[in-house]
């Protein structure tokens, strides 16, 4: 699904060079959840937003299915974005000036889907995240929790091929967090989805699929990458 | 896509109240204060009251005498050298000569009343076209007879006979004496050509028939049969002056004069000479004018935008990391800036229009009514959309700019 090959990222200032990423092989197959543990700054959400086409690598080759999709021009890289991934951030980045509803169809307005069916959809995507009754609420009035679960229902609106997840449950209480896991977990089983989950909490990280942990921009499991392609 | 960026844009204004009212504030003003100049100037130089034949007439106002010592003399034309050689034209449909409106006085009753006088002739009434409340104008006949009648104002006929009916009645101005023929309704001050108080047959001014120079107090108006042949009438005056010879050769080199079309002849007044009627340095002029004018706060809208781009980083990184492209935001974002420009914009049309009633009935200017016209209203349009494009531009293209990466790390 996802095969990043000899990513580097640096960062350069006029006096600093810093190498956020080095040589980074990883595979991600389809309807896998990979968790990716690390300590604070050594690289892990740059290699999330590498993967997401947030951000250009300095170095190195993405594929997604098959595709090579690095180097493409923005309308391409915004269109792939639009279609194939969905993204829940830990601070959530629901638009303030929008309510509930208007921030799930989001994705759906860059396709140009007719406003009957933005709204139909989104109603199932929040029915499934079990938000349905808050759909006129602003973010400011809903809770951390409700908030994620808005931001998730964003992300499977346009029912994309993976969803990449940074520290979906960083800024919330256990019993918050566990609901918003127990949902990645249902999209991931039920639905198929790829899912690639930053987090600090090993406990969530546990409960996926495949464990990456990370340490000064290079994972460091014993997992070979010619084991992660097959 | 078009229907979501409006609904975004009312969405932002509606919720960022400080910031909307902030930008709509600077934009009205500047718009507001763009339209009541704007009326005030097509109210100098547009189509206004009497002179509805403006689009097909040329006006001689000036004459210069250009003196051997050195000087230059500008003054309006006399009597003699229009009916002299003015009175010759082919092309013409129709002339009127007159005099510029001087301040003259009465007394009533020991009450000291004012009037501007001014002397026509018969054609006047023809060339301009004055609303008659009551009576009618002079004819040629009493003109050429010296007949010792009048044409007032329905402000001075209030002054003078109350709400009483004049027509008949005496009116004395110093000596003479005068029979009231006509009242008609009041002209603007600032309509030079068409403007007095009390209209007085040429041929009672007292320098009619003696004074044989060429400069005094008369203007004329020529008109043309359509618009298509004031370019000929234009190049017949031309060729009128070349063969007309100098009046005073001890005095002065030489002389010129100009039949103008109505912006011409103010723009000559102001900042031409005998060569160039000074049209394209007024439109430079008055296109400076306006855009630093407008300059000032268009740069300060597009500042308060640019310091938003981090208010809205988060956003714009969110709205690019589910599909938007660079282009789609810049669109986004200009629609935003033209609603706020154009809401603004239909505010400053309010604004301007209680600003006009509030200036009409201070009667600032005697008898002028500015309203906003047509013209005015698609100039406010196109200067409220040339508005937010300009203060949108250059901030959405840096908005669009941002790397969703970077952009999503501002909180």
């Amino acid at each position: 699904m996802i095969l990043l090959s000899n990513i580097e990222k640096v960062y350069r200032t006029s006096s600093i060079q810093t190498l956020a990423l080095r040589n980074v092989n990883l595979a991600v197959a389809k309807g896998e959840f990979l968790s990716i543990m690390g300590p604070s700054g050594c690289g892990k959400s740059t290699l999330l937003n590498i993967m997401g086409l947030l951000d250009a690598p300095s170095g190195g080759t993405i594929k997604l299915d098959g595709q090579t999709v690095s180097n493409l021009p923005d309308q391409k890289l915004a269109k792939i974005r639009n279609e194939k991934l969905g993204f829940i951030f830990q601070s959530y980045h629901l638009i303030t000036d929008l309510n509930v509803i208007d921030n799930v169809e989001l994705p759906l307005i860059y396709r140009n889907v007719s406003a009957s069916e933005r709204k139909k959809r989104a109603m199932e995507a929040l029915e499934k995240v079990g938000l349905s009754a808050r759909t006129k609420h602003y973010p400011n009035q809903l809770s951390g929790g409700q908030r994620q679960r808005v931001a998730i229902a964003r992300a499977i609106v346009g029912r994309p091929e993976v969803i990449l997840a940074d520290e979906p449950t960083g800024n919330l209480d256990s019993v918050m967090g566990d609901e918003v896991m127990n949902i990645l977990l249902q999209l991931n089983q039920q639905d198929g989805t790829t899912i690639v989950m930053v987090t600090h909490d090993e406990a969530q990280a546990l409960r996926t699929q495949r464990l990456l942990r990370f340490f000064d921009g290079q994972p460091v499991n014993t997992e070979s990458y010619a084991t992660q392609l097959s | 896509m078009l229907r979501n960026y409006l609904k975004m844009a009312l969405k932002v204004l509606n919720r960022r109240r400080f910031y909307t009212f902030i930008s709509m504030f600077g934009i009205t003003l500047t718009l507001a204060i763009l339209m009541i100049v704007a009326s005030f100037w097509e109210h100098l130089v547009g189509v206004q009251g009497p002179e509805v034949n403006q689009e097909r007439s040329l006006l001689i106002v000036n004459m210069r005498m250009k003196g051997k010592a050195g000087f230059t003399i500008s003054s309006t034309n006399s009597i003699h050298y229009l009916e002299e050689y003015v009175s010759k034209l082919q092309t013409p449909e129709n002339m009127s000569f007159y005099s510029i409106a001087f301040a003259v006085s009465t007394f009533i009753d020991g009450q000291k009343v004012s009037m501007d006088r001014k002397f026509t002739d018969a054609n006047f009434w023809q060339v301009m076209q004055h609303k008659f409340t009551e009576g009618r104008s002079y004819t040629a006949e009493e003109v050429a007879q010296r007949q010792p009648v009048v044409v007032i104002a329905r402000s001075l006929k209030e002054d003078l006979f109350g709400q009483a009916s004049a027509v008949g009645k005496e009116l004395k101005v110093g000596e003479d004496r005068f029979k009231v023929i006509g009242v008609i309704e009041d002209t603007p001050v600032t309509r030079i050509h068409s403007y007095g108080t009390l209209y007085v047959p040429i041929t009672l001014d007292k320098k009619y028939g003696i004074d044989k120079s060429f400069t005094g107090e008369y203007m004329a108006t020529l008109v043309a049969k359509d618009k298509a042949s004031v370019q000929a009438m234009q190049q017949e005056y031309k060729a009128l002056v070349s063969q007309i010879e100098n009046p005073d050769p001890s005095q002065y080199e030489s002389f010129s004069t100009n039949a103008d079309p109505y912006l011409a002849a103010f723009s000559r007044m102001i900042l031409g000479d005998a060569d160039d009627s000074g049209i394209n340095t007024l439109y430079t002029v008055l296109f400076v004018l306006a855009f630093l004018f407008m300059l000032l706060p268009t740069v300060n809208l597009m500042n308060i935008n640019i310091s938003r781009i981090m208010e809205r980083a988060s956003e714009i990184g969110v709205r690019k990391a589910f599909g938007a492209s660079s282009f789609a935001l810049i669109i986004q974002f200009i629609v935003e800036n033209l609603v706020l420009t154009l809401l603004s914009g239909v505010l400053a049309f309010v604004v301007a229009w209680v600003a006009l009633q509030a200036i009409n009935s201070a009667s600032i200017i005697d008898h002028m009514e500015l309203s906003i016209n047509m013209e005015v209203l698609w100039a406010g349009l196109i200067f409220t959309i040339l508005f937010g494009l300009l203060s949108g531009v250059y901030p959405a293209w840096r908005m669009s700019r941002l790397h969703p990466a970077e952009a999503l790390k501002t909180k």
